[in-house]
């Protein structure tokens, strides 16, 4: 389980996140949502140590990891992978050795076993046909593909998605859906996903966190979030231009 | 902001700086003690850093040893003191000049392109993606980075030499009508294997110093495509008055 207690962040003036507390339990799918600048990339990104809260306390199965080294995330991280906003894939490598880097480092592959295992990842996003091309030779939503098959090279227990269907053609899109779902329904891999995607939000969340002016505004289930009176809920669950919601 | 307050800035500024570089050269003599060289990426930073510089340290190290010869061709004409021409040439080569402008040319091509690398995956969040794939970035992309750099320093520094000694030879025949067995007598003579080495440690040394600042400037980057650009600016500045400085202390202590 996955615990955030009271967290807070500011960057300079700016207080991000003002004592947000929510938990994830295994083999669940939470969706982060709120507006853009809302906090919710910062907050996940606190889970694998990319960010360090400035208060309150972050939990990881039990363990307080806050106050952890940078060494220290390393065995945590194997466990839960990320999948970056901007893909992040490393422009200097094709896209299999992309996938195939994790294998070779961590499981102690050689270049070739460690590329067939990539082969195999890059199938199941569709991808293998493409394992060849550089980076930068394909679209954002191929490369997005790509980054999740990555992410999944160790077999982690948690995945952080960080806006996983934004810049995807809708087919794609779903298809990204239905791997969050499977992976949670067959292998009880819990997903944490920051999204804007009322489609994505609706048709996979167990459960749906809306962060707002720094804190959580409604932790609660899709049907929750539909039958919330809450006008900022509102305006958001319906994508209305005018509201009480602060730009 | 007035005169003083602006002085007072710029010290700050280079304060903060040398203490990020300092820290920085810290990890990375932290993770010489527990050596995990990535064999791929050292053996692709081998060929980056040391094989494509090979053509333009060869021809530096080739005109530097030809203008060293035209330099001092006047006066061993004038002297007619031929038979010390390859001592000379050998000495001020080996020991200073072949060291300093393979260093600088080294700092522009290698250090230069390593910080803007480096930078644009750090402004990109690819560091942040290795370390969320729990992989170290000082071991995967600075070791190898740094061991590369070092290593081939000093086996670009040997080449560099031998290109020195074509252009001094080649110089000295066409423009002062030296034989190029006198020019080579002199030099086997008088010049020592320790003016040799002395050349060698001082560009071993000026690798490193170019791998722990175009690194260290590179994962500090921040500011996006501005902040590269200036990184890597200040990546060479640095490079070229840590290489001065640091072959003024060498040549002292190696006197």
């Amino acid at each position: 389980m996955i615990e955030f207690i009271d967290v807070h962040k500011a960057f300079g003036d700016k207080v991000v996140l003002a004592g947000v507390t929510l938990t994830v339990e295994p083999g669940s799918v939470v969706f982060i949502i709120g507006k853009s600048g809302a906090g919710k990339s910062v907050l996940v990104k606190h889970l694998v140590g990319l960010i360090r809260p400035d208060g309150g306390e972050i939990r990881f199965e039990g363990q307080a990891i806050s106050a952890f080294a940078e060494r220290d995330f390393y065995p945590l991280r194997k466990r839960c992978a990320m999948v970056f906003q901007h893909s992040t894939l490393f422009d200097s490598m094709t896209l299999l050795d992309n996938v195939a880097l994790p294998l070779r480092k961590h499981q102690r592959l050689g270049q070739a076993a460690a590329r067939e295992g990539a082969m195999a990842r890059l199938a199941q996003v569709r991808m293998d046909h493409l394992a060849q091309r550089m980076p930068g030779d394909i679209g954002d939503g191929l490369r997005k593909r790509v980054a999740i098959a990555r992410a999944l090279t160790l077999d982690p227990e948690y995945v952080i998605f960080d806006e996983p269907t934004t810049g995807l053609d809708p087919v794609s899109a779903r298809h990204v859906d239905a791997l969050i779902r499977q992976l949670s329904d067959e292998l009880g891999v819990s997903s944490l996903v920051v999204s804007h995607d009322l489609r994505s939000i609706f048709g996979v969340a167990d459960r749906i966190v809306m962060l707002y002016q720094g804190k959580v505004r409604l932790d609660g289930t899709p049907g929750d979030f539909r039958a919330s009176v809450d006008p900022v809920i509102r305006q958001f669950v319906r994508g209305l231009a005018e509201g009480p919601m602060e730009l | 902001m007035g005169l003083v307050a602006r002085v007072g800035a710029w010290f700050l500024g280079i304060a903060a700086v040398v203490g990020q570089l300092t820290l920085f050269a810290g990890q990375v003599a932290r993770a010489t003690l527990r050596p995990r060289l990535d064999g791929l990426e050292t053996w692709h930073n081998l060929y980056r850093v040391g094989v494509k510089s090979l053509p333009i340290v060869a021809v530096t190290a080739l005109f530097a040893g030809a203008i060293t010869v035209v330099q001092v061709g006047a006066y061993v004409v004038k002297l007619r003191a031929y038979e010390v021409v390859g001592w000379g040439f050998g000495f001020s080569v080996f020991r200073e000049i072949g060291p300093l402008l393979i260093g600088l040319m080294f700092s522009g091509r290698v250090g230069a392109n390593n910080t803007a690398e480096l930078g644009t995956m750090t402004v990109t969040e690819q560091v942040d993606a290795l370390r969320a794939l729990a992989i170290d970035p000082i071991d995967y992309l600075v070791m190898p980075r740094v061991f590369a750099m070092l290593a081939m320093m000093a086996a670009l520094t040997v080449i560099g030499d031998v290109a020195a000694i074509v252009g001094g030879v080649a110089t000295a025949y066409g423009l002062i009508g030296v034989d190029p067995y006198v020019f080579w007598n002199s030099f086997t003579e008088y010049v020592a294997l320790a003016d040799f080495l002395n050349g060698l440690a001082k560009s071993t040394v000026f690798g490193l110093l170019i791998g722990v600042v175009s690194c260290g400037f590179g994962l500090n980057v921040r500011g996006g495509a501005p902040g590269v650009g200036r990184a890597v600016n200040a990546s060479v500045v640095a490079s070229a008055v840590g290489i001065f400085v640091v072959d003024y202390f060498l040549t002292w202590l190696l006197q």
